[in-house]
């Protein structure tokens, strides 16, 4: 197997701003005048140690497609990926860009200490739903971020596919799995690379607020 | 919807001195006060009162009001957890003069979340609501291989055990623990609980577990109910 052809590169940014009645919605709460202060309160609190504690980088790189067909895609590094999806939602791409993504270790040591060290369920519960919303909005900061440069290079980005989720395929018309753990084939795609996301034997990624994933780059012309 | 109420325990003046109320504490831990509900677990303690009738005429109103609040969904999971830590202050009080009483728990409960999920949050708050209603509870944390749960489970000599699972990759593994529990012939000597967003009852059938805990009060609904047939079938 040769190494992917080009070199990984980092993003990095600012933690993007959390709203405190975005976790109280994902908490069930839908009218923030009938929440109770002290509940109120510990959102806040979450969102201003989620913006000291998460710091967003992503790696990524990018891989020649060699071919796409009923669902195996080939990269000239010499990783192949499975998934029915593939001929649908990467129909087009010249190039894959693999990326892995993460805030970084110090949010999910918090969380933990909050439940074991000191006993702050409520504080350790909106602290981690902040984290997962940063990731999210960091995730969409990365795209937006790809799409300029590879605007840049007359390329456009596929829709973000990552291994473990679910997709919608022509085949059928039913729903199709990338199996999780291809993660493990992304993963080399960064070999040699001291990355700041460990995958587990469980293909479950550490830090937790982590995410990664692949897009297709399609030459604007096509 | 109906609003729940509180259930005072029936002759409670009886197992009390002289002039004790024990409203204010149902109140704190109803409403999350955990300094004043420490402080008068403390009081009543200072004042002789039986550790068993602290945790179950002082402690276990305002905690089930709670419970029976969050299972008609007035509240949510947050002001379980505030309710939570106020019933753990008080407690951590009793505990160990219940330990050294030689009072038993209700049952053991080993609990983890499957190999290949590293989220915690979720089963962190069944331990602690399992805890509170008088189970001594084994956090094995996350990412937990068949073998550890198995181990432990015989260890301990559990009588229920809880697979947590947040992701749909990883619900598939609550059904391997399960085979795996079969295949140790362990299997008939625990209950098997799981849980989780992606989790159905559907799903708890088809993975052969005993029950399915929709939410943590659920949880512990079920596994007192689990324990008390457990009792049942041994007299």
């Amino acid at each position: 197997m040769t190494r992917p052809d080009q070199t990984v590169r980092q993003w990095t940014s600012a933690p993007p701003p959390v709203d405190a009645a975005r976790i109280l919605r994902v908490h069930k709460y839908t009218d923030p005048s009938k929440v109770r202060p002290v509940i109120r309160d510990a959102a806040e609190k979450a969102v201003g140690e989620a913006a000291k504690l998460a710091v967003p980088s992503a790696h990524y790189v990018v891989n020649a497609i060699e071919s796409l067909e009923s669902g195996r895609l080939r990269l000239a590094c010499g990783i192949n990926f499975d998934c029915a999806a593939f001929d649908q939602h990467l129909c087009g791409a010249r190039h894959l860009l693999a990326f892995v993504m993460t805030i970084g270790p110090r949010l999910d040591a918090t969380v933990l200490s909050l439940v074991e060290d000191v006993f702050e369920p409520l504080d350790a519960l909106f602290l981690e739903t902040a984290g997962w919303l940063t990731i999210e909005a960091a995730t969409k900061n990365f795209a937006r971020h790809l799409k300029e440069e590879f605007a840049a290079q007359g390329r456009s980005l596929t829709l973000r596919m990552g291994p473990g989720y679910d997709y919608r395929s022509h085949n059928g018309g039913g729903r199709v799995r990338w199996d999780l753990w291809q993660q493990r084939e992304l993963f080399q795609m960064f070999e040699g690379t001291d990355l700041p996301v460990e995958l587990m034997e469980s293909c479950a990624m550490l830090p937790k607020m982590s995410r990664s994933g692949v897009f297709g780059l399609i030459p604007r012309e096509s | 919807m109906s609003e729940p109420e509180l259930q005072i325990p029936e002759g409670w003046e009886g197992r009390a001195p002289d002039g004790w109320e024990w409203q204010t504490l149902w109140e704190a831990v109803e409403e999350g006060d955990h300094t004043y509900s420490h402080d008068r677990v403390q009081q009543a303690i200072d004042a002789d009162i039986d550790p068993r009738i602290i945790l179950d005429d002082g402690l276990f109103p305002g905690f089930n009001l709670q419970g029976d609040r969050f299972s008609e969904q007035i509240i949510f999971i947050p002001e379980m957890l505030i309710t939570a830590r106020a019933m753990k202050a008080g407690l951590a009080l009793i505990r160990p003069l219940l330990a050294a009483m030689a009072e038993k728990p209700l049952g053991t409960f080993v609990m983890g979340t499957v190999l290949g999920d590293m989220h915690d949050i979720g089963q962190s708050i069944v331990t602690i609501m399992l805890e509170n209603a008088g189970f001594k509870v084994i956090n094995l944390g996350t990412d937990v291989h068949p073998d550890r749960f198995i181990e432990t489970a015989a260890e301990e000599e559990a009588d229920l055990v809880g697979f947590s699972a947040l992701l749909s990759t990883t619900v598939y593994y609550q059904k391997v623990t399960i085979e795996e529990f079969e295949k140790a012939g362990h299997r008939d000597k625990v209950h098997i609980l799981i849980g989780g967003a992606p989790t159905t009852q559907e799903w708890a059938n088809e993975c052969g577990a005993d029950g399915w805990g929709k939410d943590a009060m659920e949880a512990v609904k079920l596994a007192r109910r689990l324990v008390a047939e457990k009792r049942e079938a041994w007299v």
